[in-house]
Parts: C-alpha cells; structure tokens; sequence
C-alpha cells in the first residue's frame, strides 16, 4: 500500500516543527519517535487512561486519539514544557514534596491535565480536583498523593502571584 | 494498538467533505473529534480506508439561537455545548446530563455531532436528544434534509446518514428547554458510558403531564423513546403509583441484556428503578 504522507508544521513547546508524517502515525508516537520527546507516555492506546495527555492549542487532549497530520499549524504543549531541573514548576515541585508519583508513568498525564485545571480554576475543592482528574488513572498511588499534590500546587501557585517564591 | 493504514484527506467545506465521501465507494469516514472512532480503529475495530477530516470546517463549529431552535454545528465541542450560555440558561437537561459524559480531555475534542452519528447505543446524549424533540440536519449531494431524533437512530451504531451524507447540525426546540425534566443514569464510574441511563421532559400544567417524553439508553437496541410509557403518563398526574408504575412497565417491555459486568435482571430492575427516580426529578 502506498499511503500518501503529508507536510505537517506544528509549534512543539515552543519551537516549529516540520515533518513528513503516514496518516496513521498518532501525535503520541510522533512526539516520542521523531521528537525524541518521550516525557508523554503511552499506556491504553484508546484514550482512557490519559498517560498520553498533552495541551493542545492550550487544551489537555488525549494525544492517542489524535493523528500527527491533524495538529499541522496547532500549538503544542509537552510535560516537558513544564519546567527545568533547575527551575521546576509548582506542580513539579508538589508532587515531588507530596508523593505524587511511585512509577511515574500516570505522571506526565497527570501533570498536564493539572496544569489545566488550575489555569481554568485556580483555588479548586478537593472535590473540584477529584472531579478534573478523573480523566487520569494510576496503578500505584491510590490517587490520594495525588490529589494532595494538586492542592499543594495551587497554593504554591497562589503564593508565586502574591509574590512570595515557590521553594 | 496502532491503527491500520489509511489515506486522509482534509475538508474545506461541507461540499468538499461529500464528494470525498462519494468519491471513496463507501470506504471512508469522516474524523470529527476522533475520540470514538480514533479508539476503535486504534483497537482495530474500525479500519476505513481513508478518513475525511472535517475540523477545518468553520461553518460547522457555530452555536446560537436562531428563530426558535437552538443550533448546534456538527463540529462543536463538547466542552463548548456544555459550557454554552445558552446550554446553561436554556437547556439545563443537556447541561446536567454532561456532567456525565466521559472527562475534560475528552470533552475537549469530541464533538456532539460526532457522538450521535457514532450512535453508541450506551451513550447518554443520544438518549438525552430524544427527550428533547431534538433534529438532525443532514447534507448530501442531493441537498439537505432534517431528520427527528426519534427517527435518526435506527440501528447499533447506525444513523440515518447514509455513507456519502454528513450531519451538519443539531437542532432543539427552545420550547423542549423550558420542560421540565429528569436525568438519571447507573454507570461503572462517573464518566463511562451508561448501563442504563433515563432522559425525560414534560410540561406540567394544572399538576398533569403533558408532551412527556421517556427516552433510555444502555439497552440492547439503540438508544430510543418508550411510547408504552410516555403513554400512559400523558395527561396525567405523576402520582408515586403511576410513576411506579411507569417504571414497571419500562422493565417489562424495553430491550436489555447481560453483558460481563452487568446482568440483564440488573439493567431490567434499573429500567424500573431509573425511570421512577427521573421522573422525580421531573416532577418536583
């Protein structure tokens, strides 16, 4: 079979990308493969699990729902767009402080859809945070680390805009 | 898993989007949201042999009132239905029963027009648009046509929208939002699809129903309305007893069956207990 690619170019964390990319080829593949960018993990494959969660012109997605050659012009957020070993963001250093993780393969997912529930709603309940997460599973935890987690990042977060440094 | 190969071509316009269709002999989709098909043809249920994209069609992505309905393109996000104002102020059974549906990230990229032309007979909002009287508005290379939601489901997975047709909008009624209503649905977890879910409207006038519609799904067939029950609550007060008896009657003759997790005397007791409770809702 002789499957015509396609010319994609989409802005990844920042940066503009342009690939020649098989129809079938999923944005969680190639963000991993061509892009080397293997922080956004592939768990279910069928857009349940939400390991594979990334920001998609500024809306988490499931990245295993969505094929490369349909983000051509799209904006592109990663886990890796986080923050830096050096200067990690609120919601990496809570969950680091918290327990949020043991294995790490929900994490990334996790954070991302995070990251959007406290853009949309800065100070959640906790039910507010159960109630967004839901989309994400993890086989470790027990998913109370993690909501502690969450709560913990909105209030460093809070203390950042009031001015005082996230530690 | 990773899909089968395919050829993809992306729309820009309704007319464009039908002649890919008719130009493909029946081996193609159309790809909205991706968030049903995209899973299923990464599980290699699903394996059309090219996919016509239509998120590059502006026209199809408007919501708003317009004369008496609500329109809603084919393309609108479910977030954006349910975070629509006019959801919100006008149709609150649509807006309650998305508390329902699936999760953000979801939500974010499936569209409502893509969710009922997947018709997945466990689906809430199918169910939920025949208690609102809703229609479909269908393009083809003949023209449009409108279908009723009563008539656009009419099989497992099968719609009205024939394989070089599209659904370009949803229509409700203003007049349904104004009913009163009751949704109800029993589901593994918050968010999964619905074993057995009810959707109801009616008017209350004088403590007598009218216009009730009862429409369920998580049946064995495709999501539909019970006219048995619709009938014998019309004109009527919701006592406990009828309402009791309504859901008797849902129990008795609608279409379910046992599946691993949920067994076909468990669907038939939540048909009784699930209508009793939405029409509660309905009523207070």
């Amino acid at each position: 079979m002789d499957i015509k690619k396609h010319k994609i170019t989409v802005e990844v964390n920042g940066k503009k990308v342009t690939a020649e990319v098989e129809p079938r080829l999923m944005l969680s593949d190639f963000l991993r493969q061509n892009l080397g960018l293997t922080g956004t993990h592939v768990g279910c494959e069928h857009g349940v699990c939400g390991a594979c969660n990334v920001m998609l012109d500024g809306r988490s997605a499931r990245s295993c729902l969505t094929y490369a050659v349909q983000v051509d012009g799209a904006r592109i957020e990663t886990v890796e767009s986080l923050g830096t070993i050096d200067k990690l963001h609120p919601l990496q250093v809570a969950f680091w402080e918290k327990h949020g993780l043991q294995c790490g393969y929900c994490t990334p997912g996790m954070l991302i859809s995070a990251k959007e529930l406290l853009e949309k709603n800065p100070k959640p309940t906790r039910e507010e945070i159960i109630d967004h997460m839901s989309g994400n599973l993890c086989r470790c935890t027990g998913y109370q680390n993690i909501i502690d987690s969450i709560a913990y990042a909105a209030e460093l977060m809070a203390a950042e805009r009031a001015g005082q440094p996230a530690e | 898993m990773k899909p089968a190969p395919f050829e993809y071509s992306k729309a820009g316009s309704v007319a464009d989007a039908i002649a890919l269709l008719q130009g493909s002999d029946g081996n193609a989709k159309i790809i909205a949201g991706g968030q049903s098909l995209g899973a299923m043809m990464n599980l290699r249920m699903a394996s059309p042999e090219m996919l016509v994209d239509i998120n590059g069609i502006d026209e199809l992505k408007q919501i708003g009132i317009s004369g008496d309905h609500l329109h809603i393109g084919a393309m609108v996000r479910h977030v954006d239905v349910a975070e629509s104002a006019h959801v919100n102020e006008s149709f609150k059974l649509l807006r309650y029963a998305y508390t329902f549906v699936a999760h953000a990230s979801v939500r974010n990229r499936g569209t409502l027009g893509g969710n009922v032309c997947h018709a997945d007979p466990a689906s809430e909002l199918p169910a939920v648009l025949q208690a609102l009287e809703a229609k479909m508005k269908i393009a083809g290379a003949g023209g449009e046509r409108v279908v009723p939601a009563s008539e656009f489901f009419v099989g497992i997975f099968e719609t009205a929208v024939e394989p070089d047709e599209m659904l370009i909008e949803i229509q409700i009624p203003l007049a349904t939002g104004k009913k009163n209503w009751g949704f109800c649905e029993a589901s593994i977890r918050l968010g999964d699809f619905a074993y057995l879910a009810v959707a109801t409207t009616c008017d209350l006038a004088g403590g007598k129903a009218s216009n009730v519609r009862v429409a369920y799904a998580g049946l064995a067939d495709p999501s539909m309305r019970c006219g048995e029950v619709e009938a014998l609550l019309e004109g009527k007060e919701l006592s406990d007893e009828l309402c009791d008896e309504a859901g008797k009657l849902a129990a008795k003759i609608l279409p379910v069956s046992g599946d691993l997790q949920v067994s076909e005397e468990h669907r038939k007791d939540l048909a009784r207990s699930l209508t009793v409770r939405a029409l509660a809702m309905a009523r207070s």
